[in-house]
């Protein structure tokens, strides 16, 4: 019936349209105004996930920021990236006899007297049943990582869990049970579902029970999806009683709702409205760092980018401390390598290269590349021209671009520029290693070692993971296999340092900045970011001011 | 006219074929596809991958894709969209009311005004009257829809605070007409500026043209009142082209309007079908494809049906 609603609406609406515009009294003028009722926070994302189902793919920022306050993991990631506690009791350690010495046996602890927000308690068939969906090829899991790794899984008890792996990985905790991308889903709800079903099954979209402080109530496709504090929930109770996802895309009329105060939580604020949006009375504006990165891929392939001199000249040419300081006004850090500051595993020690000409000249002359007519190096007869993609639309890439097509060209390298749309740049471009350099922002995971084995490995090739520059340095590759297996995180460390050097002087990527994360709140309080994580996991926290 | 009608409803089939025939073509040729949104991620696996083009039935030659669709969509299944799994049937729908809400007042209001101006434009030709709406209308095609629609926002909701920034209600409360209307204003305006425009510069220049016919002189030689000469006379023959165009702006209003939609985070058709074509959603885009077009096709009839009605002249055997 309710879907009739906006078609009387609309009928009627014509005609009511000329009465109310004029009969707009000053009362009803104040009304419309205080426009956020009590007890709710709106929050204003750009896009609507494609499912709140958290174990189905695709992977969107967007259905974590939805499933945050409604769906906790055993284990949540703290600022600094390691685990605390959540539906467990503690973390699987060696020193605490969670994790077997030959590191292939963790022993899960659930919390006692968790409920699902249908009454029904929290147990470790909940947590089997996830892991087995997560395996089953008919599930378009969201990822299979760490759980393709799982041998075994068996409960002891209603409390206790208990899985085998079949080689040992340093990342399965973090990767499989923490709440950096997935979360449990109810063994009881699932149980009766056939995995073939599973991608259309009506949790999916009607996530019904949840076990994090709030729970679903309805969801307006493209428009809004709406949340209310779960009673059941065995943690802090939140302050706001409901949480209104409202669905904005366009990024004008989401800073508008800000400035209205029609909306109480802005994610990602483009660098282009920093100043608006710092003008704004009552504005609270959250800056933080994120284990992502902007970097180019160079494609090994290409005979003039396997030169390892050009790839380094690449670098020392690009000014991307201008780049910072002008496109992202500030709000981001030179990296060296794909250890970013805000991992664990980032050394500072290893610093950015500088933005130095004269290197680049050297450089590119010892790889006998030489000043030719025109300003434009020359080789054998070719001139040293390359192509350049990024996705297109993108204002502050377009600005990157036009830097470093300045900065190329002041070393005698001929820059070409050709974007595409983000989905013929990721689904063809970069996936079929259609380019010469492509830059583009990698996502980080919630354990370092994901996405520098998926980039640096030989074994990452494409369609196997996303090196789709195509380096392979077997001394990388050989540290990243023992780095998987190796417990101790100090060791670890030592190890992603190793690679992070090794990076830094083979230059396989063009290595440029962290960008902050920017939020923004009005009317809001008990905000706090987190790199890892979606910042709505701790929503019991936010109030709303007076 | 019962045998034409039904001649043109056969005739219809082949078009419709013919239309998703070349709509799958050209939405499965596009660059990307729908596992574009799966590829640029870390964590995915080449066995996923694989299983994502079995189960979305790309694996298989094109024309046994459109075959196949074609056989399940005669029997009203579309598929499921590629995106969250849904019908796409379920998926449309559920922005068909919001896309009609929008599209039909802004028409309404649009065309009743533009009968209005228009005619009073034509028959007030080179008064005060006429520049003005003529300059307006201009501006009025000139201004850019998204740039209109944030300058309202910050107006009326920014500055003045008398109308909400976005959506079709206030969320997190109970559905309330008034309400409903509220959001309804600012979007509708956006709207009815272009297209009154447009429209009421089509019906001043269709009454300037009728005005000058014959006819219209005979009319007023024989004495007949100046008003039943221009309401009576002039107005009937002008709305005949005029009702061809209407009718097709009624036609493609089911595919809503991407800008205005996007600026005001209404959540309509024009928005599902952008989305669905960047994703490479090709079930959701052939589907909506097939829906516009069933909708021209049915409004290309109605007008035929109307043109008779309005114009004695015309007769179809």
């Amino acid at each position: 019936m309710n879907r009739f609603k906006p078609l009387l609406a609309a009928l009627l609406g014509a005609g009511m349209l000329a009465s109310v515009s004029v009969a707009f009294s000053p009362a009803m003028v104040a009304s419309a105004g205080g426009y956020t009722p009590s007890g709710s926070a709106v929050i204003g994302i750009q896009e609507q996930p494609a499912t709140l189902n958290p174990i189905i793919g695709p992977a969107m920022t967007y259905t974590g920021i939805v499933d945050g306050p409604m769906m906790p993991n055993l284990f949540d990631l703290a600022q600094n990236g390691t685990l605390v506690p959540d539906l467990a009791t503690v973390v699987p350690t060696l020193q605490n006899g969670g994790i077997s010495k030959n590191g292939l046996t963790y022993t899960f602890h659930l919390r006692p007297n968790v409920k699902w927000s249908d009454g029904v308690p929290f147990t470790s068939q909940d947590m089997i049943e996830t892991a087995k969906l997560m395996q089953n090829p008919h599930v378009n899991a969201v990822t299979t990582e760490g759980f393709t790794d799982i041998k075994s899984m068996s409960a002891p008890n209603k409390l206790t869990v208990v899985t085998t792996l079949y080689k040992p990985l340093a990342s399965y905790l973090s990767t499989c049970w923490s709440n950096f991308n997935i979360s449990i889903i109810p063994a009881h709800v699932f149980d009766t579902v056939p995995p073939s079903q599973v991608n259309y099954f009506q949790y999916n979209e009607d996530p019904v029970p949840t076990l994090g402080p709030y729970k679903f109530v309805s969801w307006t496709h493209d428009a809004s999806i709406v949340e209310v504090a779960n009673p059941l929930y065995w943690g802090p109770k939140p302050h706001i009683k409901k949480l209104v996802f409202q669905i904005i895309p366009d990024q004008n009329t989401l800073l508008s709702a800000l400035q209205a105060g029609n909306i109480n939580l802005y994610f990602g604020v483009p660098i282009t409205q920093l100043s608006t949006v710092k003008a704004i009375s009552g504005v609270k504006l959250y800056e933080y760092n994120q284990p992502d990165w902007e970097w180019a891929q160079l494609n090994l392939k290409n005979p003039i980018l396997a030169n390892v001199d050009v790839r380094r000249a690449l670098e020392y040419a690009i000014d991307r401390s201008a780049i910072v300081k002008y496109v992202l006004k500030g709000h981001g850090t030179l990296i060296a390598d794909s250890q970013v500051p805000g991992y664990w595993s980032y050394d500072p020690a290893i610093k950015p290269y500088p933005y130095s000409p004269t290197m680049a000249d050297k450089l590119l002359n010892e790889a006998g590349w030489k000043m030719g007519p025109g300003g434009i190096r020359v080789k054998d007869g070719k001139q040293l021209v390359l192509t350049y993609s990024t996705t297109s639309g993108n204002v502050p890439r377009a600005e990157t671009e036009q830097i470093i097509q300045q900065n190329l060209l002041q070393v005698g390298i001929k820059l070409n520029i050709q974007n595409y749309p983000a989905s013929t740049f990721f689904g063809t471009i970069l996936y079929h290693g259609q380019f010469q350099i492509a830059e583009y922002e990698a996502g980080g995971a919630a354990d370092p070692d994901l996405r520098t084995w998926r980039a640096d490995s030989c074994q990452a090739f494409p369609p196997d993971g996303s090196n789709y520059g195509f380096w392979c340095n077997q001394t990388v590759s050989k540290l990243l296999t023992e780095e998987e297996s190796t417990m101790d995180i100090t060791a670890r460390k030592a190890i992603f340092n190793q690679i992070a050097q090794i990076e830094a002087s083979q230059m396989p990527s063009l290595y440029y900045f962290a960008a902050q994360g920017v939020d923004a709140t009005r009317g809001m309080n008990g905000y706090t970011p987190n790199p890892f994580v979606m910042n709505t996991f701790q929503a019991y926290n936010w109030t709303l001011s007076k | 006219m019962w045998a034409y009608i039904a001649r043109r409803v056969l005739l219809s089939i082949p078009i419709m074929i013919g239309i998703t025939a070349l709509i799958f073509l050209i939405s499965h040729s596009l660059p990307g596809g729908p596992l574009a949104m799966y590829l640029n991620l870390p964590t995915i696996t080449h066995a996923q991958i694989e299983h994502l083009t079995i189960q979305f039935g790309l694996n298989k030659p094109l024309w046994m894709q459109y075959v196949s669709w074609l056989g399940k969509a005669l029997h009203g299944d579309f598929g499921r969209s590629f995106v969250d799994g849904r019908p796409v049937l379920a998926v449309i729908g559920d922005r068909v009311p919001a896309t009609l809400e929008l599209m039909v007042t802004a028409l309404i209001i649009s065309y009743l005004l533009a009968f209005v101006l228009g005619v009073v434009s034509a028959t007030r030709q080179y008064s005060a009257f006429d520049y003005t709406m003529t300059v307006l209308s201009y501006a009025g095609m000139a201004m850019p829809v998204f740039w209109l629609g944030i300058i309202l926002i910050l107006v009326f909701s920014v500055d003045l605070h008398w109308l909400p920034t976005f959506g079709m209600v206030t969320p997190g409360v109970p559905y309330s007409f008034l309400d409903n209307v509220k959001h309804l204003i600012l979007p509708v305006i956006t709207l009815v500026v272009y297209t009154l425009a447009q429209e009421s510069r089509y019906v001043r220049s269709s009454m300037l043209e009728v005005m000058q016919q014959d006819y219209i002189r005979t009319a007023r030689a024989k004495g007949a009142p100046e008003r039943r000469v221009l309401y009576r006379h002039a107005l009937r023959n002008a709305l005949l082209p005029v009702i061809t165009v209407m009718m097709l702006d009624f036609a493609f209003l089911i595919s809503g309007a991407l800008i205005t939609e996007t600026v005001f985070a209404w959540p309509g058709m024009g928005r599902l079908f952008f989305d669905s074509l960047q994703d490479g959603n090709y079930p959701v885009v052939v589907g909506m494809a097939v829906l516009v077009s069933l909708a021209v096709v049915v409004v290309n009839i109605l007008t035929d049906i109307i043109y008779a009605v309005v114009d004695p002249r015309i007769q179809y055997s």
